[in-house]
C-alpha cells in the first residue's frame, strides 16, 4: 500500500528543490566574478550547486564545468521522474526535446562539414536514456548516413523529406520546425490519452500558453527582422495554442511592428508577452515567467514537473551565460543583461 | 524585582586633569559614558574630543602575535607600563613584535613549504606508475608531451579517434572523475592534437620541476618535507621558549594597552569647553560613593550626581536587577527588548506566568523529571542560559503531572498515591473524560482572561509612571479597557454560567458602553487633559471613520487574545492523545517491541511537546500579554570595561 501518493511527492520534491534556486543576490555576485574559478568557488560555497560540484576544483576546464552542470541537472530531473511512469506526457516530452536538440546539433555540424566534432559535445550521460545511437553519430559523415543510423526511429520518416539534393544545404530551420511539431503532436496525444480530466486541462492549458509565447515571438521576429510574407510566417508557426483563425489573421494583417505589439494586448497571454521588451526573449522569458507562476500555484504533478524543469533549465542557461561571459572577460553589466531573470 | 537605580554623573574640570579622570573612572569598571554634547542645547564652544585611538594598531599587532604564539590573552596588573610614556610602550611592543614575529615567520615559512611539497606530491601521485625519467621526456626534441587529466566522458570519447595514430592517451591513474595521464605527439602534429584534447576538456598540469621518475620525485619531496618539519619544530620550540621568558612582559603590555584603549573610549565621549572639559555618563546608584571617592583625589574637577529618573529625555541605560528565581527569565525579556527606564521590568511576570503555563501544558511527572535532568545538563555542562530557565519549568511540569496523574503516559500509575493521600479511587482530573475536557477548555480561557486583566493593570501602572494619563485612563489597555473587558466577561459568566442576571441596563450602559465611548474618544480626551487645542485633528469626519475601524480591530483583538489561551487546554489534551497513540502502537507488538516503542514514543512526544510548549507559551507572553503593557525600547547598561577589550 502506498502511504504517499507518488504524484504528490513530485510536487513536494520539486517545490523543495525550487526553494534552492539562485537569488538575485547570487546572480549579482556571480556576474562580478573575475574568473571561472571564482564562479566555481561561489557556487560551491553559497549555492545548492555545491552538491553538483563535489570534488571539482576551481581550476576546472570551462567546458568540463558546463558539461558537469548539464549532466547533474539532467540527473536531477531524472530523480523527480522516479515518481512518474516513464510514459508520462511530460517525461516523454522532455526526453524527446533532448533527442531533437542533439539531432539538430548534429545536423548543424553536418552542414558546416564537421560532423566528427559531434563527439566533443555528445552528452554521454543521456545515451542510456534514449534509444537513439548518439554515441555513433560522430561516425556518420553525411545525411544518408544519418538516415541509415535512425532507420528504426520515427525521426527517420520526419527527416527524409529534407534530404539535400544536388549539393543543397540542409534546411536546419525547417528540420527544427518539423521535429518540434512532431514532438508536440506526440505530447498532445499523450495528454489526451490521460484519464483525469483536470490533469488533461491543466497540461493542455500550460502547453497552449507556452506555444502561444513561442508563436508571438516568431511572428514578431519574422515580421520585424526577416520581413517574411504572411504565408511564410504561417508556415513557421506551431499549429498549437490559441493563435489561429481570425485572431491570427488580425496579427498578420498588422502592417507595422507597433501594430502587432498593440494587437497583442487583445489576449491575456499576449498582454503578458507584450510586457517583455526584447522580441528574442519573448518565448524564453514568457515561458520562464509562466512556469514560475505554475511552481507557486499549480497542484498538478505533471505541470509542476514540467515547470520545475523549465525553470531549472533557465537557471542553468544563466549560469552557463555567466561562465562564458566571465571567461571572455565581459563587463558584469553586459553579462547581467543577457540573463533571464524574474521581475 | 525591578531595574537598578541609575545616576547621571556630570564632571567638569581642567583639560589637564582629563586623563586622570578618565583613568579613575575606567578603573572602576562601572562608568558608561554618553556623548556630552547631547546634554546641552547650546553647543557653541563645546568641541567633542575625538582624538585618534593610537593604541589600537599596537594592540591589534600584539593580539595577533600572542594568538600566533599560543599565548592566551588575559588582563593582569600592569603597573610597570601604566604610567610609562607612549613611546616606551611603542618601542617595547615593536621589539617584541620583531623578535617574536621573526620566529613566527620562520615557522610559517616552513609550514608553507611543507604544504607546497605536499601539493606537488599529490599531483605527482597521479603519475606514479610512469617509470620514465620525466626530464628525458621533456628533453625530447621532436615529440611534445602533456601531463594532465581527462574527464571520464572524454576518455570514453577517445575511442572515436582510434584510427588517428597521433591521438593517444596513456592513463596512469583513475580517481573516479578523471583519468590522469599523459599524451605525446610529434612536434608538427602537436597543434592538432592539442586542439582535440582541449575540446575533450583535458586539463594540463605543469610539472616542470619534476626530475627523475615520478616515484623518485615523490620520494625526494617526502625527504624535503621531513627536513622542513624539523625546521618547523625548531621554530615552534624557540617561540615557546621566547614566550615563556617574556610572558609577564607580554601580558603586562597587553593589559596596559587594553586599559589605554578602554580609557580612550571614555575620553572620546567628553567635550572641550575653552580650557575645560565636560564628561557625562551613567553609573548604578550604589556606586555613587565609590566614584565620589576616586574623583575626590583630583583637585580641579566638579562632580554632580543626578537621579536618572530626572533625566527621562536622555533615555538612561537599564540594568536588570532580579531575584534568583526571576533572573533566568531576563533572557526572554532581553530577547523581546529591554525595558526603558520608566517601564516595569516584566521578568518577574514572565517568570511566574511562563512557569505555570508551561507546567500546565507539559504536565507529566516523568517528562518533567527528564526535562529537569536535561535542563541541569544544559546549564552546568553546556552553559546554556536556557537551562536555568527550564529548571523551574520542569519542576512545574512535574507538579502539574501529579495533578493530571500522568507518568510517561501511564495514566493510572499514581492512583495508589491519590488513594493513600486523599482517599480518592482514581486521579482527580482525567483529561480525556468528556466532562473534564470542557472544564479544561473553559479553565484555559479563564486563565487567559485573568492574565490579560493583569497585563492591563501593568499597563495602567506603566502609563502613570510615564505620566501618560490619557493612556492610563482611556487606552484600550487602560482603565476604560480594563472595565469594559472585565465587566463584559463578568457579566457573561454570571448570566450564562452562574445564571445570576447582572446585565441590566445600568450595568451595560455604565460598565460596557461608557468605557467603549471613552476608548473611542481617547485621543481628544487625552488632548483635553494636556490642554491642547484642535482635539479632533484634521476633521471630525475622518476622526470618526478612523476610530470606527480601530474600534472594530480592538473588539477583534479582545476576542482573539482571549481565544488564544485555548491552546493551554488544547495541549493538555494533545499530550494525553499522543501518549494514547504511543500505547496503541506499543500494544500492537510483542513484549520487547512494547518496551522499545514506549521508550521511543516517549522520547518523540517529550521532545516535540517541550519544543512546541516552549514556543507556544512564549508566543502567548509576547503577543497576548507583552503587547498590552510593554514597549521594550530601553538601552542596555554597558559600562566601559578593560576586560571587554580581550576579544
Amino acid at each position: 500500500m502506498n502511504i504517499v501518493n507518488p504524484s504528490s511527492a513530485i510536487i513536494a520534491k520539486a517545490k523543495a528543490k525550487y526553494g534552492h534556486r539562485l537569488t538575485k543576490k547570487d546572480y549579482d555576485a556571480l556576474v562580478k566574478c573575475d574568473s571561472v574559478g571564482d564562479v566555481v568557488r561561489y557556487l560551491k560555497a553559497y549555492t545548492y550547486y555545491q552538491h553538483y560540484l563535489t570534488g571539482v576544483g576551481s581550476d576546472i576546464h570551462r567546458g568540463n564545468l558546463e558539461n558537469i552542470l548539464r549532466r547533474e541537472s539532467f540527473n536531477n530531473f531524472l530523480s523527480l521522474c522516479r515518481y512518474r511512469s516513464r510514459d508520462s506526457a511530460v517525461t516523454g516530452y522532455i526526453l524527446r526535446r533532448t533527442e531533437i536538440s542533439e539531432i539538430i546539433k548534429f545536423c548543424t555540424l553536418l552542414t558546416i562539414g564537421r560532423p566528427r566534432e559531434y563527439i566533443f559535445t555528445v552528452p554521454l550521460y543521456f545515451v542510456e536514456h534514449t534509444a537513439l545511437p548518439l554515441d555513433h553519430l560522430a561516425e556518420v559523415s553525411d545525411f544518408q548516413g544519418l538516415l541509415d543510423l535512425l532507420e528504426h526511429h520515427p525521426y527517420r520518416r520526419l527527416l527524409e523529406p529534407f534530404r539535400p539534393k544536388n549539393g543543397e544545404v540542409l534546411d536546419i530551420s525547417a528540420i527544427n520546425d518539423a521535429l518540434d511539431i512532431y514532438s508536440l503532436k506526440e505530447l498532445y496525444r499523450a495528454i489526451n490519452s490521460q484519464k483525469n480530466k483536470d490533469q488533461r486541462t491543466a497540461l493542455t492549458t500550460l502547453f497552449d500558453t507556452l506555444c502561444d509565447y513561442q508563436n508571438y515571438s516568431r511572428i514578431m521576429r519574422m515580421k520585424k527582422f526577416y520581413q517574411m510574407s504572411n504565408e511564410e510566417v504561417r508556415r513557421h508557426l506551431l499549429p498549437y495554442g490559441s493563435l489561429s483563425g481570425r485572431k491570427l489573421d488580425i496579427y498578420l494583417a498588422s502592417e507595422s511592428y507597433e501594430e502587432i505589439r498593440q494587437a497583442l494586448a487583445d489576449t491575456k497571454v499576449g498582454r503578458r508577452a507584450n510586457r517583455i521588451e526584447t522580441d528574442d526573449e519573448m518565448a524564453i522569458k514568457g515561458r520562464y515567467d509562466q512556469c514560475r507562476h505554475e511552481m507557486y500555484f499549480s497542484t498538478d504533478p505533471e505541470v509542476v514537473l514540467l515547470s520545475y524543469c523549465i525553470v531549472s533549465e533557465t537557471e542553468l542557461k544563466n549560469i552557463i551565460t555567466i561562465i562564458e561571459g566571465v571567461r571572455y572577460s565581459m563587463e558584469s553589466e553586459s553579462i547581467a543583461q543577457m540573463l533571464i531573470l524574474s521581475e | 524585582m525591578s531595574l537598578s537605580d541609575m545616576k547621571l554623573v556630570n564632571i567638569v574640570g581642567k583639560m589637564d586633569d582629563l586623563d586622570d579622570v578618565v583613568s579613575a573612572l575606567g578603573a572602576t569598571g562601572v562608568f558608561q559614558p554618553d556623548d556630552a554634547g547631547e546634554f546641552f542645547s547650546d553647543k557653541e564652544n563645546l568641541i567633542p574630543i575625538n582624538s585618534a585611538n593610537d593604541v589600537s594598531p599596537m594592540l591589534d599587532s600584539l593580539k595577533e602575535i600572542m594568538a600566533e604564539s599560543g599565548l592566551r590573552p588575559k588582563i593582569v596588573s600592569s603597573e610597570r607600563f601604566d604610567h610609562s610614556d607612549p613611546d616606551t610602550v611603542r618601542e617595547r611592543v615593536g621589539v617584541l613584535n620583531q623578535e617574536l614575529g621573526e620566529l613566527i615567520r620562520q615557522r610559517d615559512e616552513a609550514e608553507a613549504k611543507i604544504k607546497y611539497c605536499r601539493d606537488k606530491i599529490e599531483k605527482t601521485r597521479h603519475f606514479i606508475g610512469l617509470g620514465i625519467d620525466i626530464k628525458k621526456i621533456k628533453d625530447c626534441e621532436y615529440i611534445v608531451t602533456r601531463f594532465g587529466k581527462l574527464p571520464n566522458d572524454s576518455y570514453k570519447k577517445l575511442e572515436n579517434y582510434s584510427e588517428n595514430p597521433y591521438v593517444e592517451f596513456f592513463p596512469c591513474t583513475h580517481d573516479g572523475r578523471y583519468y590522469w595521464g599523459v599524451y605525446a605527439a610529434p612536434l608538427e602534429e602537436a597543434q592538432m592534437v592539442d586542439r582535440i584534447f582541449s575540446r575533450l576538456y583535458f586539463e594540463r598540469i605543469i610539472i616542470d620541476e619534476m626530475k627523475g621518475t615520478p616515484k623518485e620525485f615523490a620520494a625526494a619531496l617526502e625527504g624535503e618535507i621531513i627536513d622542513l618539519q624539523k625546521q618547523q619544530k625548531d621554530a615552534d620550540e624557540k617561540i615557546e621558549a621566547y614566550v615563556k621568558e617574556n610572558r609577564d612582559e607580554l601580558l603586562e603590555l597587553f593589559s596596559a594597552l587594553c586599559k589605554h584603549h578602554a580609557y580612550q573610549a571614555i575620553k572620546n565621549h567628553a567635550c572641550k569647553y575653552h580650557s575645560s572639559f565636560v564628561l557625562i555618563g551613567w553609573i548604578p546608584a550604589e556606586y555613587e560613593g565609590r566614584i565620589q571617592t576616586v574623583l575626590n583625589n583630583i583637585n580641579s574637577i566638579e562632580v554632580i550626581f543626578t537621579k536618572a529618573s530626572d533625566e527621562p529625555q536622555h533615555s538612561p541605560p537599564v540594568k536588570l536587577k532580579n531575584k534568583f528565581f526571576f533572573r533566568p527569565f531576563e533572557y526572554y525579556t532581553e530577547m523581546y527588548g529591554l525595558p526603558n527606564y520608566h517601564e516595569i521590568d516584566p521578568s518577574w511576570f514572565i517568570a511566574l506566568t511562563y512557569t505555570v503555563l508551561f507546567g500546565i501544558m507539559f504536565a507529566d511527572v516523568g517528562h518533567g523529571i527528564m526535562l529537569l535532568i536535561a535542563a541541569i545538563y544544559m546549564l552546568k555542562v553546556k552553559k546554556m542560559p536556557l537551562g536555568a530557565l527550564l529548571i523551574p519549568c520542569s519542576i512545574s511540569s512535574t507538579i502539574f503531572g501529579f495533578v493530571f496523574g500522568s507518568v510517561f503516559g501511564f495514566e493510572e500509575l499514581l492512583n495508589p498515591i491519590y488513594k493513600a493521600l486523599f482517599g480518592l479511587q482514581e486521579k482527580p482530573i482525567d483529561a480525556l473524560e468528556g466532562g473534564t475536557t470542557m472544564i479544561l477548555i473553559y479553565s484555559a480561557v479563564g486563565i487567559g482572561v485573568v492574565l490579560l486583566l493583569i497585563a492591563m493593570i501593568l499597563n495602567i501602572i506603566s502609563c502613570f509612571k510615564r505620566a501618560d494619563i490619557g493612556g492610563a485612563l482611556f487606552g484600550v489597555n487602560g482603565l476604560a479597557g480594563f472595565v469594559f473587558y472585565g465587566s463584559l466577561i463578568a457579566g457573561l459568566v454570571c448570566d450564562l454560567v452562574l445564571h445570576i442576571p447582572v446585565m441590566n441596563t445600568a450595568y451595560v450602559l455604565l460598565l460596557i458602553v461608557l468605557p467603549v465611548v471613552l476608548i473611542f474618544l481617547r485621543e481628544p480626551l487625552t488632548k483635553l487633559i494636556r490642554g491642547e487645542k484642535d482635539v479632533f485633528g484634521e476633521s471630525i469626519g475622518s476622526f470618526i471613520v478612523d476610530n470606527l475601524f480601530e474600534m472594530f480591530e480592538v473588539a477583534i483583538s479582545y476576542v482573539s487574545n482571549t481565544m488564544s489561551f485555548l491552546r493551554v487546554g488544547a495541549f493538555i489534551l494533545v499530550h494525553a492523545g499522543m501518549m494514547k497513540v504511543v500505547f496503541v502502537l506499543a500494544e500492537m507488538s510483542g513484549p520487547v517491541g512494547y518496551v522499545i516503542i514506549l521508550i521511543i514514543g516517549n522520547i518523540i512526544v517529550m521532545a516535540l511537546e517541550a519544543l512546541l510548549v516552549g514556543i507556544q507559551v512564549l508566543r502567548l507572553e509576547y503577543y497576548e500579554m507583552f503587547s498590552r503593557f510593554y514597549n521594550g525600547d530601553g538601552r542596555r547598561y554597558q559600562p566601559v570595561s578593560v576586560q571587554d577589550k580581550i576579544d
